[in-house]
């Protein structure tokens, strides 16, 4: 576990001892090594499921794949917000590479600490780092609202959890998710047990309802930050909702048909709000909703093909979402908007990247082979099986999943150019480089998806 | 028991096969992956297609001689808990004659594009894309696994969205694309129920297992799910408005989207799937009600539209039901030979059209044509031999198949009223046929007279003639080698057996005597039923209308500004931010550093202690 | 977008009047309305004080890394090398050569290895016990 942790966090000092004008360079190499490293852990060979296995920390099938996204998404993020760091002073950009490692640290630490409090506080400690980025770094004065949003949103619906891991501490006497089905017996269950232990996560996916935060963290984050809010936070709910249904209940049936509808329902209406969205990024950000939508219910079935799809799910949207933001931050660089109907009609001066806005908004729309279709459909059958009357939300949804992503593709990049963003700067080699590595491991998961379906939990 | 020469000599030839195969994707691959710039790619990719097709003969011969199909797995691609989803081919009948069909109607389009596509800057992408389009068809068409099944069905549907709106300046093409990735998506919840289905109760997505294990269930809603799938990919009644839009794309396109790729490929699934659907009574009657529902309407919708490409987009919406009626009188074979036939003459019917069109600069309207049999004599005789072809003249390709079809259709016991409505579509083939000869071919010319006419390029040539001799000798040639495994029905009156051919007539006749009539400005018909067959039965008219109205609006009003920004603000930061806000204000009273108000709650506080302290001693 | 869909049927009103000659576009194009044809590119507007120099200008070869030319092409060339040639080709061959991913193989030998053992012994294939329960010495129970 140290051979990541330690060079993350060695990491630091390299940010602020290396001179300023080669600041960007060692941090970028160094983040891709710790992600190269990272991929060892994906080989497990143990029959509990536990690799690495040490005191606090461990990884499994089920964090692996999301600590190898953290990890992937470090250098991605350092790569992307180059650009719009350049006006900032010296101690300015310092200490925002400074905030992305300790993102990562934190995220880390939560993804493979056994311990639920340990997890717990990693958990709210992800908070700090997003905090300061979005409200410090965002573009427009709303960023403060957003950050408030943001903040009080997560914490007031994680304390209970904090108040129900309290109680199966003092009930049970460990929280250590390694012996759960060792002490689960003694765990006094109660639906509010459940309640208390799902809703920090529930907010944090975001379930439709609660999820009036995160259109604004993100239409207000810098790129780095709508980058990993995306990708890897919003992951932490699913993550944390597949590992607490050990701990709690899991005939809690009752309990999750209102959370299932919820979320299905959510599936429809944000889709909906995507179709009429004018704002690139806020469409984006309605569009993951709809798609966590999707895992939440996978994960409630608590079945173990909601729990693979809602998995390969997560990852695949990581990227895909990651990768969209990157694009539209591309744009807004250029046009210094984001509204869809001002920037039309790229496909004639930039054809590069309009492949890359046709790739991912494939990606988006769930074409086969790629892992979101991997990851939907196991949804949508695990759904199915549930209830059938599920499809027509999930079919639905799909529908106008369609619908949007094909509608974005179209309004930005198809039609005639309007005259008033002929003279953009062309697009270089480093943006070129970053939806690359975005969009390469999203095509190389399809020949080896077995890494993301988390079979054994 | 198997002799063991047999089974050496099976195992050979299945060896074989799946060598071709794989050479065959390997052909078809390499346009794609090299990126050579000393080559003419278009040349090049059109080269590799003829390649493919020589190569693909091989299993369709070996299928004819030995009568062997057999099926590959080649991986275990990945599992979900305790599901296995493997990659596994299966070369049958179906694959085995699909395949050589698709790659020699393909290999006469490319050719052609070649010469149409000529002035594009970006043909090498152009043939890219069709060859990508093509191949998505035959991974479904090959596929022995819903999963691999489809990938080849999404990525047809995305490569047509690519396709149609290749000239993406225009808003038209945008949204004719838009409109067909929704109808197919539309479509692709029937799969996505389908998988569902089978997943839950067969536990395998490999063909013949869900076959085998699907045999004593209620098929009513996998078979349902089936047909919303086709219906959606084949342009059935009412998910049919996305296919004349389709339109909008180069000629080429439209010419590969009819013939052998995307709109046959909800046919061909429901041809896979006909062991299921074949168990449900619902769904053959469901299959035979819209298929002669959507012949009839589109061939009417046919008749009086203005638009050549139109017209023969509707003949091909008219056919794709006729297929479908075909599998709801239970002939899946029959159907899939007429998707056969039907490839070469229909591609070589859009050739034509292109050719006309390029001739008179971009003219698509029938009525501003005319001469065209002077003019350019290949292409008039291509197009009369494509339209013969089509209303099933004796011995031409079109025959084999429809002929049988409404043999079969005659002396079934189904539903009259559906067949009855499928006679009358056939007999409508033969007059919207005529109206394209008619116009286009006879009387004067009505163009500019400045029209760059020119049909001497060695390529279009040798293309439209080739598909002019599959139009004329593949019925012959497939019926001669691979009879159909159903017994068909061989005692019948004369008017029965004649049925087809005089249906034929009759329309022909009838149309003939009208548009004598009508070129002597005489009146006969009010305008309403013109009005709604030009207007597509105002379907594009109300729904297109009001379904993305309504939904962008639902979109707009509730669930962006009444749920999000209205009660999920009320109800939770405001809400939050209200109470608090009452809460500091009352509390604020109290700070305004008063003595009084101090003195008075360190007295109440005092006392209120005082109080506990006696109580609880 | 969705609403364009609606430009393929033709507008009521229109149907109830006119001739079928109605298909034919009549009117002349007109200039100032945004037509649908590619427009033409312009010039760039000249630049005024405020507006961004573009780093192309000062740098024809810009990769996106720096202002500094050297510094921009050796910052690119560090960047594809660890991205792309160590993460992606030498983790994406590491990945697909991890040997037996979760066991699934192991498993599956140790399954067959179990149902041919069990068959020898004639015991049957599946037992709800994995261990002999009378093997197994449990404490005895505490004493209150």
């Amino acid at each position: 576990m140290m051979k990541i942790l330690t060079p993350t966090l060695m990491l630091i000092p390299l940010t602020w001892l290396s001179s300023f004008s080669h600041l960007w360079r060692p941090t970028l190499s160094y983040s891709f090594i710790i992600s190269t490293l990272s991929l060892t852990w994906i080989k497990n060979m143990s029959e509990t499921g536990w690799t690495s296995l040490g005191l606090y920390m461990a990884t499994d099938t089920l964090s692996t794949p999301l600590i190898i996204l953290t990890c992937w998404l470090l250098p991605l993020m350092i790569l992307a917000s180059q650009d719009h760091m350049k006006t900032e002073s010296q101690t300015r950009q310092r200490l925002y590479i400074t905030l992305l490692i300790f993102l990562q640290l934190f995220l880390i630490s939560a993804f493979s600490s056994t311990e639920l409090i340990m997890f717990y506080i990693m958990f709210e400690a992800t908070l700090i780092p997003t905090l300061m980025i979005i409200t410090r770094w965002g573009n427009q004065l709303e960023r403060l609202s957003a950050g408030t949003y943001l903040l009080f949103y997560t914490l007031i619906s994680s304390l209970p959890l904090l108040v129900a891991l309290l109680m199966i501490q003092t009930n049970t006497g460990s929280l250590s998710l390694t012996s759960a089905q060792f002490y689960f017996s003694l765990i006094p269950q109660h639906n509010f047990l459940w309640l208390a232990c799902f809703l920090a996560f529930l907010v944090k996916m975001p379930l439709y309802g609660l999820h009036l935060w995160l259109p604004k963290a993100h239409v207000e984050a810098p790129i780095a930050g709508s980058m990993i809010l995306a990708a890897v936070l919003l992951k932490l709910g699913g993550y944390g909702m597949t590992r607490i249904s050990t701990i709690v209940d899991p005939i809690s049936k009752n309990m999750t048909y209102p959370f299932i509808t919820l979320a299905l329902w959510g599936v429809i209406m944000t889709g909906l709000v995507c179709l009429q969205q004018m704002d690139l990024k806020s469409l984006i950000a309605y569009s993951s909703v709809g798609h966590m939508g999707l895992v939440v219910g996978g994960v409630l079935t608590q079945t173990s093909w909601g729990y693979s799809g809602a998995l390969i799910l997560m990852i695949a949207h990581g990227l895909t979402s990651s990768a969209l933001f990157c694009l539209a931050n591309i744009n807004y660089e250029r046009t210094h908007s984001r509204i869809m109907y001002l920037t039309r009609g790229l496909q004639i001066i930039f054809p590069l990247m309009a492949i890359w806005w046709l790739s991912f908004t494939l990606a988006n729309l769930a074409l086969p082979p790629l892992p979101n279709m991997m990851g939907e459909l196991t949804i949508i059958v695990c759904m199915f099986n549930w209830s059938w009357w599920t499809i027509i939300f999930t079919g639905l949804g799909t529908l106008i999943t369609a619908a949007y992503s094909l509608h974005m593709f179209t309004t930005t990049q198809r039609g005639a150019l309007p005259p008033h963003i002929t003279s953009l700067t062309p697009m270089n080699i480093k943006e070129h480089l970053l939806i690359i590595l975005h969009l390469l491991p999203l095509l190389l998961l399809i020949l080896k998806p077995e890494i993301i379906t988390c079979w054994s939990s | 028991m198997m002799g063991q020469s047999e089974h050496i000599a099976e195992i050979i030839i299945s060896s074989l096969m799946s060598m071709t195969l794989m050479l065959l994707m390997g052909i078809l691959g390499f346009p794609i992956i090299i990126n050579n710039t000393k080559y003419n790619k278009a040349i090049f990719t059109m080269k590799a297609v003829k390649l493919a097709f020589f190569w693909s003969l091989l299993p369709a011969g070996l299928l004819i001689i030995t009568g062997t199909d057999f099926t590959i797995n080649t991986w275990e691609w990945f599992h979900i808990s305790t599901f296995t989803i493997y990659t596994s081919v299966k070369i049958d009948y179906y694959a085995a004659v699909f395949l050589p069909v698709a790659l020699y109607v393909t290999w006469s389009i490319l050719q052609f594009a070649l010469w149409y596509m000529e002035k594009d800057h970006n043909i090498d992408q152009f043939f890219k894309y069709l060859l990508i389009f093509l191949i998505s068809m035959i991974i479904l068409v090959t596929a022995n696994n819903l999963f691999q099944l489809f990938i080849g069905w999404e990525g047809v549907g995305i490569m047509s969205f690519l396709l149609i709106s290749w000239w993406f300046g225009r808003p038209d093409a945008n949204s004719a694309a838009l409109q067909a990735v929704l109808y197919n998506r539309t479509g692709d919840l029937g799969l996505f129920v389908m998988m569902a289905w089978t997943m839950t109760s067969t536990n395998s997505w490999e063909l013949d297992d869900i076959f085998l294990h699907s045999q004593n269930q209620n098929m009513t809603m996998p078979a349902l799910a089936l047909i919303l799938a086709a219906a959606g990919k084949s342009a059935q009644f009412g998910l049919h408005p996305w296919l004349p839009s389709a339109m909008e794309g180069p000629t080429p396109v439209s010419a590969l989207l009819h013939s052998s790729t995307m709109v046959v490929a909800g046919i061909f699934l429901l041809i896979r799937f006909y062991p299921i659907i074949e168990q449900s009574k619902t769904a053959m009657t469901t299959c035979l009600w819209l298929g002669s529902l959507t012949t009839l309407f589109t061939a009417a919708c046919a008749l009086t539209q203005n638009d050549i490409k139109k017209i023969i987009a509707f003949s091909t919406s008219s056919q794709l039901g006729f297929m479908m009626v075909t599998i709801g009188l239970g002939q899946p074979r029959l159907a899939f030979l007429h998707i056969c036939t039907h490839a070469f003459f229909k591609a070589m019917l859009f050739m034509c059209s292109g050719v006309i069109i390029h001739s008179l600069k971009n003219e698509q309207d029938i009525r501003k044509m005319g001469g065209m049999y002077f003019l350019t004599p290949l292409t008039a005789s291509c197009i009369t031999l494509g339209s013969l072809a089509l209303t099933g003249t004796p011995f031409l390709s079109g025959f084999y198949s429809k002929d049988a079809i409404i043999e079969t259709l005659n002396s079934s016991h189904l539903n009259a009223c559906a067949l009855s409505m499928t006679l009358i579509a056939t007999s409508f083939t033969a007059v919207y046929s005529l109206r394209i000869l008619y116009y286009v071919l006879g009387g004067q010319p009505r163009f500019n007279s400045l029209s760059p006419i020119n049909e001497n390029d060695p390529n279009l040539n040798t293309s439209l003639m080739r598909l002019a001799v599959g139009s004329l000798i593949f019925g012959q040639l497939i019926t001669m080698s691979l009879p159909p495994k159903t017994t068909s029905v061989l005692t019948m009156t004369l008017t029965m057996k004649m049925t087809a051919i005089l249906v034929t007539l009759t329309g022909l006749t009838t149309a003939l005597l009208l548009t004598q009539s009508d070129s002597l400005h005489k009146k006969l018909w009010s305008h309403l039923p013109l009005h709604f067959t030009t207007l597509l039965g105002f379907f594009p008219l109300t729904i297109h209308r009001l379904l993305p109205k309504l939904t962008l609006q639902m979109g707009h009003l509730i669930s962006s500004q009444l749920i999000d920004q209205t009660w999920f603000k009320l109800l939770g930061p405001k809400a939050i931010l209200k109470s608090s806000m009452s809460l500091s204000k009352y509390i604020n009273t109290i700070q305004l550093g008063l003595i009084k108000l101090h003195l008075m709650s360190f007295t109440i506080a005092l006392l209120t202690t005082a109080f506990i302290y006696t109580i609880m001693t | 977008m969705l609403t364009r869909l609606s430009r393929f049927g033709l507008s009521l009103p229109r149907t109830l009047v006119g001739p079928p000659a109605r298909f034919v576009s009549q009117s002349k194009p007109n200039e100032n309305v945004g037509s649908t044809a590619m427009t033409e590119l312009r010039p760039g507007q000249p630049m005024t004080g405020h507006e961004e120099v573009s780093e192309y200008t000062k740098n024809p070869d810009y990769y996106g890394f720096s202002s500094d030319p050297d510094v921009d092409k050796s910052n690119m060339k560090l960047a594809f090398f660890f991205g792309v040639s160590m993460a992606l080709v030498l983790g994406s061959t590491f990945v697909a050569y991890i040997p037996d991913y979760g066991m699934r193989e192991w498993a599956r030998r140790e399954a067959e290895r179990l149902i041919v053992q069990r068959e020898k012994a004639g015991l049957p294939l599946m037992d709800e016990n994995y261990y002999d329960p009378s093997k197994i010495i449990l404490p005895p129970p505490k004493e209150e």
